[in-house]
């Protein structure tokens, strides 16, 4: 896959502590198209987050490349790297990460702010399903109501990849399947890619791609041609 | 056990840069504290040791009368004196031939009072002196060389010699400043001193004693236990001093009278001896005077004498002649009458004999003149006969005439049927017929004329006549007309000419008759006359027989008198001969008698000149004599007025605070100890405040291990310990690191400083428990007790619910986002920060006043700063405008005012000058009392000398008759104000009005003007100082003007207030060091204080942070989210923090005031300029370090779940 989105090349992560070499990653390669849903799934230390710290600009690879659009990511460093965050990624945290003294419309437009080509902020957060609390703070806003915040903060910078690191994770079941229904539903209706990276394999079924991680490789990577709706999906 | 001590240490590395700043924070506040606070009692106790080593006195006696070896026995023996040494002290001069100074020089001390020998050793024979460092650095001179010390005035000649060795360099305890004292010689200022052996002095009478007091050396000086100590001997003493005093002052009285009386003694017997020898020869000149003046008498009486017998002799002489005069007189008369009578004779004869020969003629003529007579008879009588023939004559022809006209008229009455003319020529006719009348032809022919006249018109006879005639003729020819008869013609030619020739003959014959009457009328007359010329001559011929018979008469008379006068003339001619003989025996006479007296007079002279001599000799001698007793007399009075001017002797006790040294290192050991008063507690409160902040929120950062641990069931105690322990183990070990630096390191510069100004050994550095617990107790219980208040609060809760993540604090809406219109115009990160701040209110606070308190510090230290060193700018260059002061000497006399005031008046570098009256007084109310300058003077031209203007509104301030003007700290420490009244103590207790409170700074001054000053004393004013302004402030012209004024009797010292104020800012600048350590400090404290702050802020945010950061936030703009509320903090904390620091710095200047003086209390503006500046610097500093802090932030962070 030449033309691949996202390009993962024998990419590993090796962290040395004192004399002992611990490798995170082992030599990953996996390929991703433009606008795919796709899920990383493994088990808890397999290393799925060292692939999305690697994948989201935030950590460095040791070796390998990672391309992005196109763009060899593994060589960037320092500013070029927060470049790349700030124009081309948009992230979900599995705790919402958001600013608690700013309001949810301000938490989006926090985003907004830096990068060359928002969406607005009022209009995103009318899409995710709170055109009522654009005003509250997060304080008082429930959990799914937090993550939806974070996902239109994401979706506010207008990112080419939407990075989801256990976006269910401190959500109830129900607020979960909502909160992954609007994940699918914007890969779908937006064309954006959307990487969400969990260690619940009952996500799977949903995604285009999986790609599934474990001891630092990849065990397992297919493409889901019909994925199914987030509403048939059980856990 | 051991996990839980794992876990502090762990801690303790995992958060080493809080750890650090709290250890820094208590360790500076330590030092700080336990640094100034022991500075200053290690000051005064190196001093004490200093003094106690060198056996320096306690006390200090001088008497006005000096003291004598007795007086020092007296003293010695007293109660409770330890020891007492008399000492000499005298001003002289040290000169060298490029330099003269002004020198102390003492008697070399034995017991008290020790020097110090820094190089070369003590004097050993009185031609030895040992020096102090500036005798030798001002004359540049060393050790081994010669300087010349010269006394004048009142010391003069108490030298025995005048040129020493040096032979060492001494430090005296009793100069410890680098201050000398002042004199009355040369500028008035002591430059050095110099110490000599008792044997140089040549003086009968010590002039300063020295005690110790029994039990004071065991005391600490400057304490109060040791002022009371010396008090009570002071007290003690003066009963003895007065004694003492009283007789000494006898004693010199008495001594001196005996003097006086022996001197007067001797000048008795003087003055007995001089009068007697004056007398003497006064005498003699008497008497040679009296026979002198007998010599001029006796030729005056010679001279009168003689010109009284000469006067006589001249009389008779005089006398003689006149009557020969007279007799001569007489004879001359006699000749005359003689030869009259002879000349009167002669004429008698010869008018007799002329008489007689009249006589004769006379008859003749009267014989001639009878004749005469009778042929005029004879002639007159033919004139008569001729006249009447005449008469006939004449008649004649009137009768011819009368017939003519009777012819005519009938030729009338012929032509009588004639026309008219025949009535006229009747008329004619009738008149002619008129005329024929009998009477005369003259009346006949008035007549005719009265008809002719009345025909025609009135004129002269004749002519009348003639014109009538005329008519008639005229008549006739009218007639010959009518008639024509030539006839007519005829008969008037007729008429006219008898009518002629009667008329002719009427007149001759008139005349005629006339002349004949008038012959007639002469003859008569010549008759008579004869007649009486005949009885003339005969009575002349009686006269001429009587003159005859007197002539013959007086013939024999004349005979007679001739005779008499021939014998007067004999008689006088003798007489004459008589007085020419007289006169010659005169003058023979008078010339003797002249050529005697000459001789005396000469003789006289001679005398007269012996005796002049002699009276100048005496006169000379006199006042020769006179002028010496005069003179000794003066001696003698001046004497006894020098010993009536000994005053009653007075003795003056004084303890060591008139030492000017001792005095000023107490106060400046005094003002450090003010500030450290304050200063180093409210740093010590920033500090704590910090360190407070820090451990409330380590524990609260940790509750979810707190309830983890308490969930695993540790007690509260062993889960507190390691906060306490983590509060503890800093605040100690800063604390005792702080109290090690703070008692070596400040006060060792700090005194450093001082040695600058005091000549003092090495400081003592002590431990004073009482500081050391206080600070290290306060820094413990700042961070340890907030630490167990902290982790007990926290302890109360539940395991569950501290382990759950503490629900983050809501956000909420601050104030600002209801104000729209500003809210809107705020960019999103304004409001991010805005929204932030408000947020963490506590924090804010915390920080606010964490950044205000060490800004606060920094302006308080410059604001110190500089009111120090400007009170000395204001006071000598705002408020003092004269150059220098003048002291009079207190008993100057009228006469030497005169010649100051002429010398000030003459000096042209003087421009201007004013006396006044200064005195030194004690000024009390209720709370305080204190010494205090007055200064009374004139409010004439004050504003040249003198600006009194109230502090704040620096309105000036007139001195005026109602009250005094008084400086604003003398109102302070009084607690006076305008219109309330004081005590002042001096000579006498009076009571003042304060009428105005001016702006001043150094020392205290009481204004009056001299008609309150005599109101307020009762007593006159006289100035005894002179404020003058010289051309040139500079030195030398200072110096030169000063030793002209000095050398004036009367003038007691000369101040240039440059001098002074150096004086003062010195000390200003010794504090000036520490204020520099305490702004240092304070930057230091700033710094700490920022950086933990800032510290504090990023770890509580690192989530946050963490997300921006993975939000793409570049980090600059992620240090600029975090550091815009920096900014702002540091902002509103400077804000603060010129408003504490205004509020502190008044607050400190006033603690560091001593009473003597006031400080600027204004602050600065350059202390805010610099504080804010010095804290705004340190904050873009720490942000800088934040910077870095936060580059470091792990993104990661971001995925991690909240503790």
């Amino acid at each position: 896959m030449e033309n691949a989105f996202v390009a993962f090349r024998d990419v590993s992560k090796v962290y040395r502590m004192g004399e002992v070499e611990i490798r995170a990653v082992d030599g990953i390669s996996f390929d991703i198209a433009r606008g795919e849903f796709v899920v990383i799934v493994g088990p808890s230390g397999a290393g799925k987050t060292t692939v999305l710290n690697m994948l989201g600009g935030m950590d460095t690879c040791s070796s390998g490349t990672i391309t992005v659009d196109g763009k060899l990511i593994s060589a960037c460093r320092g500013r070029q790297l927060t470049a790349y965050r700030r124009g081309d990624i948009g992230f979900v945290f599995q705790f919402y990460n958001l600013v608690q003294n700013l309001t949810a419309l301000e938490n989006v437009e926090l985003a907004a702010e830096i990068c060359a080509d928002p969406l607005d902020a009022a209009t995103i957060l009318d899409e995710v399903g709170l055109s009522e609390r654009k005003d509250n703070f997060p304080a008082q806003l429930s959990g799914g109501e937090q993550q939806r915040v974070a996902i239109a903060r994401a979706l506010a910078k207008n990112p080419k990849l939407l990075l989801c690191d256990e976006p269910t994770g401190a959500l109830d079941y129900q607020t979960g399947k909502a909160i992954l229904k609007l994940l699918q539903d914007t890969c779908r209706k937006k064309g954006v890619t959307v990487i969400v990276i969990t260690h619940n394999s009952a996500l799977v079924p949903m995604a285009d791609r999986c790609i599934r991680i474990k001891n630092g490789t990849v065990a397992e990577e297919f493409r889901c041609e019909h994925p199914s709706p987030v509403e048939e999906i059980e856990w | 056990m051991r996990a839980i001590r794992k876990d502090f240490y762990r801690e303790i590395r995992g958060t080493k840069s809080r750890f650090l700043s709290i250890l820094i924070l208590v360790a500076l506040a330590v030092t700080f504290l336990s640094g100034l606070k022991a500075t200053a009692p290690d000051m005064k106790h190196t001093c004490d040791t200093y003094l106690d080593a060198q056996n320096f006195m306690d006390i200090q006696v001088l008497s006005t009368l000096g003291l004598t070896g007795a007086d020092i026995q007296a003293l010695q023996q007293a109660d409770g004196v330890c020891a007492a040494e008399g000492a000499f002290v005298i001003d002289a001069f040290a000169h060298t031939p490029a330099l003269d100074i002004v020198t102390k020089v003492t008697s070399m001390p034995e017991m008290l009072n020790l020097l110090t020998v820094d190089t070369g050793r003590l004097p050993k024979s009185s031609d030895e002196c040992v020096v102090d460092r500036n005798v030798l650095s001002d004359l540049s001179l060393q050790v081994g060389d010669t300087v010349e010390l010269q006394t004048e005035g009142a010391y003069d000649g108490c030298l025995a010699g005048s040129s020493f060795t040096i032979v060492g360099e001494v430090t005296s305890p009793y100069y410890i400043s680098v201050e000398r004292g002042t004199s009355s010689l040369g500028t008035g200022r002591v430059s050095a001193y110099v110490y000599l052996p008792a044997g140089a002095f040549d003086m009968d009478y010590y002039t300063a004693a020295y005690l110790t007091v029994d039990g004071a050396k065991g005391l600490q000086a400057f304490s109060d236990e040791y002022n009371d100590r010396v008090d009570h001997e002071i007290d003690m003493l003066t009963p003895l001093g007065e004694q003492r005093a009283l007789l000494r002052h006898d004693t010199l009285v008495n001594d001196a009278q005996a003097k006086i009386d022996d001197a007067q003694d001797k000048l008795d017997d003087v003055k007995a001896d001089t009068q007697t020898k004056l007398f003497n020869a006064w005498t003699q000149l008497a008497d040679a005077r009296a026979e002198l003046d007998n010599g001029w008498k006796k030729i005056a009486d010679s001279r009168n004498t003689l010109a009284r017998e000469t006067a006589d002799a001249q009389k008779k002489i005089n006398d003689a002649l006149i009557d020969l005069t007279d007799a001569q007189l007489q004879l001359d008369d006699g000749e005359g009458e003689y030869a009259d009578g002879i000349l009167d004779y002669e004429d008698g004869v010869k008018q007799y004999e002329d008489g007689l020969a009249k006589y004769e003629d006379g008859l003749k003529e009267y014989e001639k003149n009878t004749q005469k007579l009778d042929s005029a008879a004879a002639d007159l009588w033919a004139g008569e006969s001729a006249l009447a023939n005449g008469s006939a004559q004449l008649s004649a022809g009137r009768d011819q005439f009368a017939q003519i006209t009777g012819g005519v008229v009938q030729l009338v009455n012929g032509a009588s049927l004639a026309s008219g003319g025949a009535e006229l020529f009747s008329d004619s006719a009738a008149m002619l017929a008129a005329m024929t009348d009998e009477t005369s032809g003259a009346q006949a022919c008035a007549m005719v004329d009265g008809i002719l006249a009345g025909a025609l018109t009135e004129e002269g006879i004749a002519a009348d006549l003639t014109q009538q005639l005329q008519a008639l003729a005229d008549g006739f020819a009218a007639m010959r007309a009518v008639l024509g008869l030539d006839e007519a013609a005829g008969y008037s030619q007729t008429i006219l000419s008898m009518q002629q020739y009667l008329v002719q003959g009427q007149q001759s014959l008139d005349q005629n008759i006339a002349a004949w009457n008038a012959g007639y009328d002469e003859y008569l007359r010549g008759k008579q006359k004869l007649k009486e010329a005949k009885e003339q001559l005969d009575e002349v011929k009686v006269t001429l027989d009587d003159t005859k018979s007197k002539l013959d008469a007086a013939e024999i008379t004349l005979a007679e008198s001739r005779a008499e006068l021939d014998n007067g003339w004999k008689e006088f001619y003798d007489g004459l001969a008589e007085v020419e003989e007289a006169k010659a025996t005169l003058a023979e006479k008078v010339a003797d008698a002249k050529a005697a007296i000459s001789d005396g007079v000469r003789t006289l002279r001679d005398g007269e000149v012996e005796y002049n001599d002699g009276f100048a000799d005496y006169r000379d001698g006199k006042a020769e004599a006179n002028e010496k007793i005069a003179d000794a007399e003066g001696k003698l009075a001046d004497a006894r007025r020098k010993v009536a001017d000994i005053k009653s002797g007075e003795w003056y006790i004084l303890s060591r605070d008139t030492n000017p040294g001792y005095l000023g290192f107490g106060q400046d050991a005094d003002r450090m100890a003010n500030l450290a008063s304050v200063f180093p507690i409210l740093f010590f409160l920033v500090a704590a405040l910090v360190c407070l902040t820090t451990m409330t929120r380590m524990v609260e950062d940790q509750r979810t291990q707190i309830g983890c641990m308490k969930a695993l069931g540790y007690t509260r105690w062993t889960i507190s310990r390691k906060y306490l322990g983590y509060g503890l183990l800093p605040s100690v070990i800063g604390g005792v690191l702080g109290l090690a630096l703070g008692y070596t390191l400040f006060p060792s510069m700090i005194f450093t400083a001082y040695q600058i100004m005091y000549q003092l050994p090495d400081i003592e550095l002590h431990t004073y428990p009482d500081i050391s617990l206080w600070s290290l107790l306060a820094a413990v219980a700042c961070t340890t007790l907030s630490s167990l208040a902290a982790c007990l609060a926290t302890l109360s809760s539940t395991p569950a619910n501290l382990m759950r993540p503490k629900a983050p604090k809501a956000g909420k809406r601050v104030f600002l986002e209801y104000i729209r219109p500003i809210w809107r115009r705020l960019s999103f990160n304004r409001k991010v920060t805005a929204r932030n701040l408000f947020r963490y209110q506590k924090r804010f606070w915390m920080t606010v006043i964490g950044i205000g308190g060490c800004t606060a510090l920094i302006i308080a230290g410059f604001g110190l700063r500089s009111s120090l060193l400007s009170t000395m700018d204001r006071q000598y260059s705002e408020l003092y405008h004269y150059t220098a002061q003048l002291a009079l000497q207190s008993n100057v006399l009228p006469s030497e005012r005169v010649a100051i005031d002429a010398t000030i008046a003459d000096d042209p570098r003087i421009t201007a000058s004013k006396p006044c009256n200064l005195s030194s007084m004690t000024a009390e109310s209720d709370v305080y009392s204190i010494s205090v300058y007055l200064e009374a003077m004139d409010s004439d031209r004050i504003g040249d000398f003198v600006t009194l203007q109230t502090s704040d509104a620096k309105e000036p301030l007139a001195l005026s008759d109602d009250g005094v003007i008084i400086d604003e700290k003398l109102a302070e420490l009084l607690k006076v104000g305008v219109g309330d009244s004081f005590t002042l103590d001096g000579d006498s207790r009076v009571t003042v009005t304060v009428a105005g409170i001016t702006e001043h700074y150094l020392a205290h001054f009481c204004y009056m003007t001299p008609a309150y000053y005599e109101q307020v004393f009762g007593k006159a004013y006289t100035a005894n100082a002179y404020l003058l302004t010289l051309s040139d402030s500079g030195k030398e012209t200072c110096d030169a003007v000063f030793s002209n004024l000095m050398s004036k009797n009367g003038v007691a010292a000369a101040t240039r207030m440059l001098d002074t104020r150096d004086t003062y800012q010195h000390s200003m600048e010794r504090i000036d060091f520490v204020v520099v350590i305490v702004i240092l400090s304070a930057a230091a404290l700033a710094l700490v204080v920022l950086y933990n702050l800032s510290n504090i802020n990023i770890t509580e945010r690192k989530r946050e942070l963490a997300t921006i950061k993975v939000l793409g936030f570049y980090d600059r703009e992620v240090s600029a989210y975090v550091n815009r509320e920096n900014v702002v903090l540091t902002t509103a904390g400077i804000g603060v923090g010129i408003l504490m620091g205004h509020w502190l710095h008044a607050w400190l200047v006033r603690s560091v005031e001593i009473d003597l003086m006031m400080f600027g209390r204004e602050t600065d503006p350059w202390a805010y300029f610099w504080a804010a500046v010095l804290t705004a610097g340190f904050s873009l500093l720490v942000n800088g370090s934040a910077f870095l802090k936060m580059r470091k932030i792990d993104m990661v962070e971001s995925l991690k779940s909240a503790e």
